[in-house]
């Protein structure tokens, strides 16, 4: 009787320790995935550069950069559209 | 232009025809990627001392050249050159920002952008420019601002709601965070680095199966790029580890 007491209380700490491995690990998981996450939330990229101007200047409907440098609308300021990203 | 014999009118108009025909040689080079030819032919015309708006445009033109070749610091000093001859020179202004992103210079990046603000506040790029350099310098209060206002402006602006989103996580926020990525996703379903975002977000708030969801199909839409894709499978993974 003695004995069966003795391996019931030695099955229960060897479950206890074995649920505490487990829960250990999910936590260092968990713990190792959050903090990466933070810092691995980057911002989008900077726009490209506007586009070379002629000899005419950036005055008048035909110069584009600077159409597009005071465009109210990111497709007409030609900035990245995230399609793929 | 009219006729005449003077000497000085002669050299004058000589002097314009060399300029008008180095800005075509110029801008063919550019057109060409010919980076070093064109910064040649825009150095020369700068030095015969161009007029207004020739002026601006040739040290406008330099410094993409100059930018291209990654000569960041002269890049810099031809598009500041171009806003000293043309102090409303927008292109300018948008161009030297990413050029002093780009030599890691946020402090000179936020004076300009914040004067290209001033002169354009509804202008798309000068709000993304400025938002973007406030979220890198960690004001997200700026940053918030100028992503909002942008997306009043243009609320079809998928990247706008990313951006806002990052900067809802960095600050805490994240059932604002979600708000945005989702809004980012409906406007671009295929957008890699908003669901990998949203999966972010979701896994601190504890959704392990919707994030996991996120990571997987962050996955399958960043094939043409290899490092956020290995980036998604390692976290759809380490969700599922026991």
């Amino acid at each position: 009787m003695l004995m069966f007491s003795r391996l019931i209380a030695r099955l229960a700490l060897a479950g206890l320790l074995l649920l505490a491995a487990v829960s250990l690990r999910y936590a260092y998981v968990d713990a190792g995935v959050l903090t990466a996450n933070v810092d691995m939330l980057a911002p989008s990229s900077q726009a490209t550069l506007l586009g070379a101007i002629n000899e005419d200047g950036r005055t008048g409907w035909l110069c584009r950069p600077e159409q597009a440098a005071g465009a109210k609308n990111a497709m007409s300021a030609e900035l990245p559209l995230g399609l793929r990203r | 232009m009219p006729r005449s014999t003077s000497p000085a009118t002669m050299h004058a108009q000589a002097v314009q025809r060399e300029i008008v025909e180095r800005f075509h040689l110029g801008l063919a080079a550019l057109d060409a990627h010919r980076w070093s030819d064109a910064g040649a032919e825009f150095t020369r015309i700068l030095a015969l001392g161009p007029r207004e708006p020739q002026g601006s445009t040739a040290a406008y033109d330099l410094g993409i050249a100059q930018a291209q070749s990654g000569q960041y610091d002269d890049a810099a000093h031809s598009f500041e050159h171009a806003i000293a001859l043309d102090p409303g020179f927008l292109a300018a202004m948008a161009n030297l920002i990413a050029v002093d992103v780009s030599r890691g210079d946020l402090g000179a990046a936020r004076i300009v952008a914040n004067r290209f603000v001033t002169l354009a506040p509804d202008s798309a790029r000068a709000l993304y420019s400025r938002g973007l350099v406030a979220l890198q310098s960690g004001d997200l209060g700026a940053a918030r601002d100028d992503f909002s206002k942008l997306l009043r402006n243009d609320p079809q602006y998928a990247v706008a709601h990313y951006d806002l989103g990052i900067v809802e996580a960095r600050a805490g926020s994240y059932d604002d965070a979600q708000r945005e990525f989702q809004a980012a996703l409906q406007l671009s379903p295929n957008y890699a680095r908003a669901r990998f975002a949203l999966g972010t977000v979701l896994l601190h708030q504890g959704d392990r199966s919707a994030a996991r969801s996120s990571f997987e199909r962050a996955a399958a839409d960043a094939n043409d790029d290899p490092a956020l894709r290995g980036l998604a499978i390692e976290m759809r993974n380490a969700i599922t580890a026991p």
